[in-house]
């Protein structure tokens, strides 16, 4: 066998090792991405319930709706599910009909911004709504 | 000789090189079915969990006490109903197992027929946890205000060429009872 015939050879190998890492590496990231979702999916349903406790506790009386800005600004909490734990940062803007105004001393209506975040058990940290782009509702005041 | 060696090596490695590309073949198509049914379910359960939730936030409507009925780590049945004074609808979320294996199904008024599932659920089944106003754990049943509801459905992936394997999606809810804030 010529030294050509070698070499050709191991090109070849070496192709075909690049096709079928290419092919494997292809399909775990797929099977990454599917996993994510369902990480997220979990991420999201944790963010309704924060939302649904704000309603019903305002609901309820159990919040005034002046005190929930300063209840739920820079509030956090974890919460584990399915071995992921999601860290949950809340902050509250007073806003009124035409946006985000701080100076107002009893607003109207109150923007709550949601971002979690969770460690994958693959290391990698998922993000639910982001500082820079939260998850948000608007929540008013129905006795202004 | 030396041709015939070179032959049966070309062979041998002409060999190797088919069985890595056919076991590979056989792998991109167990992962590919798998991922499939993992996506197919996660959307599947996503229906259900909202359905769930639908019935869930009839807790209490139209009805001014014992609204909740009936409350275990797999069940939970409450009343509600249409209008004030109409006739109490009684609604039984939960567990139960089916030829071995536990299912989620949902009862409407005393009904053997299920007005929502059975859905094969995981080992794990399905786990309730009641809340009271301020967040307490498994309150008497007249101070439950929100329920955490954790449930794990299961799909059985079985095809003769890729063999047996079960594909599991955990899901937590949380559903707070607003007609009882009210």
């Amino acid at each position: 066998m010529t030294y050509g015939q070698l070499f050709l050879i191991l090109l070849a190998m070496v192709m075909f090792s690049t096709i079928y890492l290419t092919t494997y590496n292809s399909l775990f990231d797929q099977a990454d991405l599917a996993y994510k979702g369902m990480y997220l999916l979990n991420g999201q349903k944790v963010t309704d319930k924060f939302f649904q406790e704000i309603e019903s506790k305002i609901l309820g009386q159990i919040l005034s709706f002046d005190n929930l800005e300063s209840a739920y600004n820079n509030f956090s909490d974890s919460i584990t599910v399915s071995d992921v734990v999601y860290h949950v940062n809340i902050s509250t803007t007073p806003c009124t009909q035409t946006g985000a105004d701080t100076t107002t001393v009893n607003p109207e209506f109150i923007r709550v911004d949601m971002s979690i975040w969770g460690i994958h058990p693959d290391s990698d940290t998922l993000w639910i709504g982001m500082p820079s782009a939260p998850i948000s509702k608007v929540f008013v005041d129905l006795f202004y | 000789m030396s041709a015939l060696l070179e032959a049966i090596a070309a062979t041998l490695i002409g060999g190797i090189f088919m069985l890595t590309i056919i076991t590979s073949i056989i792998n991109i198509q167990a992962i590919g079915v798998n991922l499939n049914q993992q996506i197919e379910l996660v959307e599947t359960s996503e229906d259900i969990v909202s359905v769930i939730e639908s019935y869930l936030s009839f807790v209490g409507a139209g009805v001014a006490d014992s609204a909740i009925i009936n409350t275990t780590d797999s069940s939970f049945t409450f009343s509600y109903a249409d209008s004030i004074g109409s006739a109490r609808r009684i609604i039984n979320i939960g567990e139960e197992t089916i030829n071995d294996s536990k299912q989620l199904a949902a009862y409407r008024d005393g009904s053997t027929i299920p007005s929502l599932g059975p859905f094969q659920l995981s080992d794990y089944g399905v786990e309730f946890v009641y809340y009271d106003v301020n967040e307490n754990p498994n309150p008497a049943d007249s101070l439950i205000r929100s329920v955490q509801m954790t449930m794990e459905f299961e799909y059985d992936t079985y095809r003769e060429d890729i063999d047996r394997r079960f594909i599991r999606h955990r899901i937590r809810i949380w559903k707070y009872f607003k007609n009882l804030y009210l």
